[in-house]
């Protein structure tokens, strides 16, 4: 079953401004999709016509085989949401937050402990008793996301989860996030971040000016991000005759381009075992090994070149 | 709670007083303890219309830019209970401190002075707080109004202070435009019936000058207060709180949330 369908959307704002342009897509149950944009490209419109927030200009949208448009309340319990900042209440506690919501959606009988099990799940254990005015921004996300986890929903839909967080707040998050999927939880994630989108979705759509490309799987996603560009750099302390011809040896290297102490070599799954291998095994000493450009490198590269065209 | 204390001492100073009694409000000497609640509700009544508005002016800009409002629509309610429900919370809050304040100040002043209130009065007194709360209702429906318009906290306060300084000159100027209408000058009985009709609703656009709490107090429904009967200014009142409340409703629930 789908857990949402997507069909010919469009919404107009006033001044005429088209934020979505007649989008369709659909996210299969249990899936981690990804809707990858820049700013202003109309992710938090398809997000907010999801949430029945705002209402589409043209089109429809079914979410778990409901329409939005005149069956939302069937399917609202089903469907959680985490805000790109998500809101609380400053003067109360973490815990007084939760609880309000929790009463709000009808949570009677064991609130108390399903909020328990949510602060430990967020990792904020120690943190129920602390005001929001002094949660820090991945804190409010993670609670984001236990606040929004409160109704045991089979829908999570995430909007920029790892905007404004420093690494390691984008690395607990996402991975609270991945945790969330493993348990069968459908995720949808709007994000202008391809990490993200590669770390957690298993299918990713492109959205650009109010238009979605058709969906794809991630993995096909990253290799038409990368292209044949991919290269591994290796930025070596020590440079020899010995060492370029035990790094020519390696199985698959097409070619080498070497400049100063820098050698960069043509990309293959699993090449960067075997280049740090031979390179140790020639006497070199290798400082840095990194596959060039970047997801996060190419991506901008393929987003400014479309711009180009 | 102060204002109303100040109005209580000036009213039981009154009552050591001879004072002759006034149409529509109480008799100072067959309802000593009503007469001094009406001075109470005379000097408390501005306040009331501040406090009203001061509680609601921000109630749904404030969620709308905390983002709670999020929070809140993600669950399973509806938009007409997050709206009616503040509607009522806020009553509660005005309200329940004008009730509160009231009913200690009139038995404290019983106890106090030693003048037991008829059972005529006491009823009179319920009469008159009813009339003051759908009062309080209408600024708190104005300030859900304002509220509905807005978009940020700040403009939502500049908009509270523009209509209640609105109100005021309305009443003002409705008086000011009567008042030259007929060539009088301004004297303790105004003779609102006399003037026309411009000058009249700029007065009655103003809930404060349907306020017949005071009259409720005296128990005296035959007098005219700004023009119109007891019955007509009570229903004005009510209409003074659907005016704003409906379109305020209206406007919240076509708005996005965020």
């Amino acid at each position: 079953m789908n857990a949402i369908e997507v069909l010919e959307l469009t919404k107009r704002y006033k001044k005429g401004v088209v934020a979505v342009d007649n989008v369709s897509f659909t996210v299969d149950q249990g899936a981690a999709f990804g809707l990858l944009g820049p700013l202003g490209s109309g992710k938090s419109s398809v997000i907010h016509m999801l949430l029945n927030f705002t209402k589409p200009t043209a089109g429809s949208i079914r979410i778990f085989d409901r329409d939005i448009a005149t069956q939302f309340h069937e399917v609202q319990s089903k469907i959680g949401y985490v805000p790109e900042r998500p809101g609380f209440y400053g003067n109360f506690s973490a815990e007084k937050n939760l609880r309000i919501f929790a009463n709000l959606s009808g949570i009677r009988e064991e609130r108390d402990e399903r909020i328990s099990k949510l602060f430990i799940l967020a990792g904020l254990e120690g943190k129920e008793t602390d005001r929001m005015d002094a949660y820090s921004l991945g804190d409010r996300k993670r609670l984001g996301i236990a606040a929004a986890m409160l109704n045991e929903p089979e829908l999570l839909i995430l909007d920029e989860p790892s905007a404004g967080l420093d690494p390691q707040g984008r690395r607990d998050v996402m991975a609270l996030i991945h945790e969330l999927n493993v348990h069968d939880v459908t995720l949808f994630l709007a994000t202008n971040n391809v990490v993200s989108i590669a770390e957690i979705c298993d299918v990713v759509a492109t959205m650009k000016s109010g238009r979605v490309a058709t969906p794809i799987t991630t993995k096909s996603f990253i290799e038409d991000v990368r292209g044949r560009s991919l290269q591994l750099e290796a930025d070596l302390a020590n440079m020899n005759e010995r060492v370029l011809q035990a790094i020519k040896s390696v199985k698959g290297v097409q070619s080498i381009q070497c400049e100063r102490l820098k050698i960069s070599i043509d990309y293959r799954p699993g090449i960067n075992e075997d280049v740090n291998y031979v390179i140790t095994r020639a006497g070199g000493r290798l400082r840095s090994l990194r596959e060039a450009p970047s997801l996060e490198e190419a991506y901008v590269r393929m987003m400014g070149e479309e711009d180009g065209e | 709670m102060l204002l109303a204390l100040i109005g209580a001492y000036y009213g039981n100073t009154d009552l050591t007083r001879s004072i002759s009694p006034t149409s529509g409000a109480p008799n100072p000497t067959t309802q000593p303890i009503n007469y001094v609640i009406s001075v109470a509700f005379s000097y408390s009544q501005v306040l009331l219309s501040i406090l009203a508005l001061a509680l609601s002016y921000d109630a749904l800009t404030h969620e709308r830019s905390e983002r709670t409002l999020v929070q809140l629509l993600m669950r399973p309610i509806r938009r007409s209970t997050i709206f009616f429900g503040k509607f009522v919370a806020y009553l509660a809050a005005a309200g329940g401190l004008f009730v509160a304040t009231t009913l200690v100040l009139y038995v404290g002043l019983s106890l106090i002075t030693r003048k037991f209130p008829s059972s005529g009065d006491i009823d009179y007194l319920f009469l008159s707080m009813g009339v003051m709360l759908v009062y309080v209702m209408s600024f708190i429906a104005i300030g859900l109004l304002i509220s509905s318009l807005t978009r940020t906290s700040l403009d939502s306060l500049l908009g509270a202070v523009f209509v209640w300084i609105l109100l005021l000159i309305f009443t003002y100027a409705g008086l000011a435009l009567g008042l030259s209408a007929i060539h009088m000058s301004a004297t303790a009985e105004i003779p609102y019936t006399a003037f026309p009709g411009y000058a009249k609703t700029l007065i009655w656009i103003n809930p404060g000058s349907h306020n017949v709490a005071i009259q409720s107090l005296a128990g005296d429904f035959s007098k005219l207060t700004s023009g119109l009967s007891y019955a007509a200014n009570v229903i004005l009142l009510v209409v003074s709180i659907a005016v704003p409340l409906l379109p305020a409703y209206y406007f919240f629930k076509r708005s996005d949330a965020v």
